[in-house]
């Protein structure tokens, strides 16, 4: 997929727009910053993918490389530095994470859930071969994933352990059954 | 200082809280199992027990929530940190885990809520508040109470009630109270053969 380069001002713009997500979350439980906010771990994923994005728009993909190498090894996010995520990116835990897509504004990804490709299907929607395209303000719990080459609209929630591989429309909550409770005999 | 019940009933206050919890930890671990119950419990095998990661992990976050309930919390964030680049768990240090707890593979593991006694918590399990959530969060996310056991992969999101002695199996988004002693299982994890694969990897 063609894209854009993408200056520092655009990269910092957008970083600074994740970070100031980042903290209106935390404010949203409680009503202080949290302590060292850039040494977090979910604004260090988050940055780390904005510089590797940055080079790799720019042409400089060994050195994106590099710093998805960081990312990965430092917090355990496996985010593609082609991956195209628009400003308000949070990531709550990012261990384990692997995604790549292309999103639109305010993106939140809960602890494992995860965006990519899926085998047998390869239409290009806008992200590249197989990815899927997300709209602005889609909250993903955790466990939960997009696969596939597929468009999910604006505003749209998946709770947790579903799997998304149609189109979704705006404003929509996906999710799986509530699971079954049993009353549990000694021997189990 | 204003301590928690649930922390004041565990000692998690003190620092002896923080050896006697790890000792339980350590001891629960020597007796899950036949083959560690024949390892016996002495002095090596105690130690070898405590270098493992689900119990270094443990003992990191004691001893973060430790320094959180006395009121260093900058320092019990440093620590769960540490926990975090060192073992990938993040169990945030305003969270109350009882004694005598499990978690046996820790990186992937998210925890943001209460927990009573023997709690064990799985592969890559999620307790944690509906929504985003950040270090302080614990009162808006799940209380599990004494013995219960959540299942690799499962989610339990919101400030619920479980139950004791509950079991939580493989895969289950929970999002309601459970009564005591029950078994959770998923409606949608039974697979079922769809085709031929030869075509699909092919492609």
């Amino acid at each position: 997929v063609p894209f854009d380069r993408l200056t520092w001002r655009q990269t910092l713009f957008r970083v600074r727009a994740d970070y100031r997500r980042f903290i209106e979350l935390h404010m949203r439980f409680r009503q202080r910053k949290p302590i060292a906010p850039v040494l977090h771990p979910s604004f260090i994923s988050v940055f780390l993918y904005r510089v590797s994005n940055h080079f790799y728009r720019g042409g400089h993909k060994y050195i994106a490389r590099f710093w998805w190498h960081v990312n990965h090894q430092l917090t355990g996010a496996d985010i593609s530095e082609p991956a195209d995520f628009g400003e308000g990116l949070v990531i709550v835990n990012p261990a384990g994470m692997s995604i790549m897509a292309k999103s639109g504004r305010n993106l939140t990804l809960m602890p494992l859930s995860g965006l990519g490709g899926e085998l047998g299907r390869r239409e290009d929607v806008g992200a590249g071969p197989g990815l899927p395209v997300l709209g602005d303000d889609v909250v993903l719990e955790p466990f939960c994933g997009v696969l596939g080459p597929v468009r999910v609209g604006n505003r749209v929630v998946i709770r947790a352990l579903t799997a998304v591989t149609k189109d979704v429309p705006d404003d929509t909550i996906i999710g799986v059954s509530d699971p079954k409770i049993l009353e549990r005999r000694e021997s189990v | 200082m204003k301590v928690a019940t649930e922390c004041r009933a565990y000692q998690h206050h003190k620092l002896r809280g923080i050896w006697s919890n790890t000792g339980k930890d350590i001891l629960r671990f020597l007796t899950k199992s036949p083959e560690n119950r024949a390892a016996g419990d002495g002095l090596k095998t105690r130690l070898s027990a405590f270098l493992r990661p689900e119990l270094q992990c443990l003992f990191l976050y004691r001893v973060a929530h430790y320094l959180h309930v006395r009121g260093w919390w900058r320092a019990a964030i440093v620590l769960t940190r540490i926990n975090f680049l060192v073992h990938k768990a993040n169990i945030t240090p305003e969270s109350c885990i009882g004694p005598a707890a499990r978690v046996p593979h820790p990186a992937g593991l998210t925890f943001c809520g209460r927990a009573g006694r023997g709690v064990t918590i799985f592969a890559l399990s999620t307790c944690c508040p509906s929504g985003p959530f950040g270090e302080n969060s614990a009162h808006e996310g799940p209380v599990l109470g004494d013995d219960v056991m959540v299942g690799g992969h499962s989610v339990v999101v919101g400030p619920l009630q479980i139950a004791d002695s509950t079991k939580i199996s493989f895969g289950v988004r929970l999002a309601r109270d459970t009564p005591r002693g029950v078994l959770v299982v998923a409606r949608t994890m039974r697979g079922k053969a769809l085709g031929q694969s030869q075509a699909l990897l092919n492609s």
